[in-house]
């Protein structure tokens, strides 16, 4: 569903990405597991289509700045940007008239209900705290019911509860056969969730693991301090 | 003092080396510094002072009063809510290091006087202009540079002495404000009295403003008569009002030096407002800001819908947050341009065909200095934009539509008066609008381009000199066929629509040119 083949992008002389290529099948779940500066937002916003890039990436077999795979694309950014003068409702709305959505009224107040935003719909977008814009920037990402969605350390900000949602909202998305990509340095954050890991290190791919390949959690950590070349 | 000399002298060696890094900007400076030095070389050497407009000294004291004026009060109103020279990298490790108090202030002050610098590479770029027009006397730029310096200086540190003053006693902001106002209105109210009397706003402006006995008002009087020096050369009087000015200034500077007061918390709400006005800056709103009032602004509650849609919607987003904004009529931009025009026409005794060709032409050059909301600027800070499936062009369209529109509604609200007020053919009023429409979509859709060309950062900076030398090329292909059009034909109405579809012409060149911006971003 998501194709990355030998993207290699360079801010100046610095090598942000080099030569990385992966896929990420329909209904699974993958991570970009990595150190800072390791390249993980970078190529995050390669796929979004924000950054020039050499190489290939195709969404749902579509060329991935084209208007097909941005309509089933969704990307939830590191720092949650919001508009300061919508309010939360008016985002979701204003995304889902720009991407032609029909009948989402229904599916926006199940994610506000989720993720405690009910009685904020009526907030503009600077009112809210850090942890509610990236609730609201969450909201606007999935809003769109995509089929393949890209989430940069989602879970910075958030508190336990939304944490907890978030997980299952994305294995939800998951069972509806969305492809996921999530970025974080955090190991912890996604042990219940992954079904393959990427791990980075210096703009590469050092390891490419899937789920049924480990016996524990535990292994997970070993491998990602031996790829990465860190210490325990 | 040494880490603070550091920060100064490697934000300037990074700077430049960055330019280096990516040279486009650094071409750009070049040329702008060629068109600065070499034209005041030349008119420099041979002495050229034509002065063919031949206007009134007074209207000039009057203009230099009433942008000293402006300035100090604007100033003023800004320091109430704590004016900065600081970042908030400046407050979190400056203050917080064990570094004299004084230094920090020197070293915020020398930054605040580096970034008038543009602005005086900007008069630099008039001045040969000027000097031919008005007939300058020889180093009238020196005296303006000068004069401008000294007027930023001055007002930035009677700024931070009022700021100490009200942030003790929160009450002290209103009296202050109100002391403000009082003022003003005090030197307005003689202006509406003799306007009442006389029945001539323009003269009673220029009369009341260009009064003697107003050099003696200190500051304000004392830098009409220093920027009149650009006439007069610099006379004894001047000196002394120099002195003056200087003593006031170093007078503030060893108070707030030698004020056993920790900056921190006088700066910090300063800098915070000052961070906000950046970063809008850097999405471009600050055109839209006009200054740190405006960048903690309220929103109005409106009630809309979305109902257009795909790239529509964006366009639909910007008016609603125009509404919000309650900008949505009557930009400031739009009302001083407007009420200039409508007193322009009722007070200057020309033909009305004259006249309103003379307005256009005036119109065309504020739009230099006084930028339109561009929404676009700040829509596309933001990942939403390009992730909305719809082309590029498509995206440019919807995201510009909003500042077209208010072009065209403000040349209808500036010529439509003035059409009215001179009764001018109604063909003539229409071409107007429509030439002025042409000239604001020319400067709206160049800014894409400078944009593209030169990013967010050197972007703010090299869009007004971007903007003289297309006012340059417009002139050339646009306005002197036009123009003889106009003089075969007589029929003005005519020369306009032709510079019109000139105009047209760089529009449609410059959109091509700056889609790129809604197909690439390089967001960061």
């Amino acid at each position: 569903m998501l194709k990355v083949k030998d993207v290699t992008k360079k801010y100046g002389k610095v090598l942000a990405v080099d030569h990385m290529s992966f896929e990420v099948d329909q209904g699974e779940i993958a991570v970009l597991l990595g150190p800072n500066g390791a390249g993980k937002s970078t190529i995050i916003k390669c796929i979004a289509g924000l950054l020039q890039y050499d190489g290939e990436i195709t969404v749902g077999g579509h060329v991935n700045k084209g208007i097909e795979a941005k309509q089933i694309l969704g990307y939830v950014p590191e720092t949650a940007a919001l508009f300061d003068s919508l309010t939360v409702e008016e985002h979701i709305n204003f995304i889902a008239k720009a991407y032609r959505l029909k009948d989402y009224e229904d599916y926006a107040g199940e994610l506000f209900e989720r993720f405690d935003l009910s009685d904020k719909t009526d907030k503009l977008g600077r009112e809210l705290s850090k942890g509610m814009q990236q609730k609201v920037s969450i909201c606007c990402g999935v809003i769109i019911r995509p089929r393949v969605v890209l989430f940069d350390e989602p879970m910075i900000g958030l508190d336990p509860k939304a944490i907890k949602e978030f997980k299952k909202l994305i294995m939800e998305l998951k069972e509806q056969g969305c492809s996921i990509l999530v970025s974080t340095h955090i190991i912890d954050t996604i042990k219940e969730v992954w079904d393959r890991i990427l791990i980075m290190n210096k703009g590469k791919i050092v390891s490419n693991i899937l789920r049924s390949q480990v016996g524990d959690e535990e292994e997970i950590e070993e491998r990602y301090f031996a790829a990465t070349g860190g210490t325990q | 003092m040494s880490p603070l000399i550091y920060i100064l002298r490697k934000s300037f060696k990074n700077t430049v080396k960055g330019l280096f890094r990516k040279p486009g900007p650094l071409i750009a400076y070049v040329i702008i510094g060629g068109f600065i030095i070499i034209p005041s070389l030349l008119s420099g050497s041979s002495g050229q002072r034509t002065g063919s407009l031949n206007v009134n000294p007074d209207v000039f004291k009057a203009v230099f009063m009433g942008y000293t004026v402006f300035l100090f009060v604007i100033s003023s109103l800004s320091s109430l809510n704590g004016a900065s020279f600081f970042r908030m990298a400046d407050v979190n490790m400056l203050f917080t290091a064990p570094i004299k108090a004084g230094y920090i202030l020197i070293y915020g002050f020398i930054k605040q006087l580096a970034l008038s610098i543009m602005v005086m590479l900007y008069v630099g770029l008039q001045y040969p202009n000027w000097k031919r027009s008005f007939g300058l006397t020889d180093g009238a730029g020196w005296i303006l540079m000068a004069a401008y310096m000294l007027l930023v200086t001055v007002t930035s540190l009677l700024g931070m002495l009022l700021y100490t003053y009200v942030s003790r006693k929160p009450e002290r902001v209103t009296a202050v404000r109100k002391i403000i106002y009082g003022f003003v209105i005090a030197l307005i109210l003689p202006i509406i009295v003799n306007t009442f009397k006389t029945g001539n706003v323009l003269d009673s402006i220029t009369g009341w403003l260009s009064h003697d006995y107003i050099k003696f008002i200190p500051l304000l009087g004392w830098f009409r008569e220093i920027l009149m020096g650009v006439f007069t050369g610099v006379t004894t009087e001047i000196w002394l009002y120099i002195l003056f000015t200087l003593v006031i200034t170093i007078a503030a500077f060893v108070r707030i030096y030698l004020m056993d007061t920790d900056y921190y918390e006088n700066v910090l709400a300063g800098t915070e407002l000052k961070e906000a006005m950046l970063q809008a800056s850097r999405q471009g709103k600050a055109a839209q800001s006009n200054g740190q009032f405006k960048a903690i602004r309220r929103y109005r509650k409106v009630d809309a819908k979305f109902t257009l849609e795909g790239s529509l919607a964006i366009f639909q987003k910007q008016i609603l947050e125009k509404r919000k904004k309650g900008v949505l009529l009557l930009p400031t931009r739009t009302i001083i341009m407007a009420v200039g025009a409508a007193i322009a026409a009722l007070a200057i005794p020309v033909d009305g065909t004259e006249l309103m060709l003379g307005i256009l032409g005036v119109s065309a050059y504020l739009m230099l200095i006084l930028s339109a909301a561009t929404a676009w600027e700040s829509d596309i800070a933001y990942h939403y934009i390009y992730l909305i499936p719809a082309t590029p062009f498509k995206k440019m369209l919807a995201s510009t539509l909003a500042g077209v529109i208010y072009t065209f509604i403000e040349g209808i609200l500036i010529f439509g008066i003035i059409g009215v007020i001179l009764r001018t053919a109604l063909s003539l009023t229409l071409s107007a609008i429509l030439a002025y429409t042409a000239i604001g979509t020319v400067f709206l859709y160049s800014d894409l381009v400078v944009r593209r060309m030169f990013g967010k950062i050197h972007a703010n900076i090299l869009r007004i000199f971007f903007r003289i030398f297309l006012l340059m090329v417009i002139i050339f292909i646009a306005v002197t066929p036009a123009v003889m059009i106009s003089m075969a034909t007589g029929n003005y109405a005519l020369g306009l629509c032709t510079s019109a579809a000139v105009n047209v012409v760089l529009i449609l060149l410059f959109m091509w040119i700056g889609t790129g911006l809604f197909k690439a971003p390089e967001l960061p």
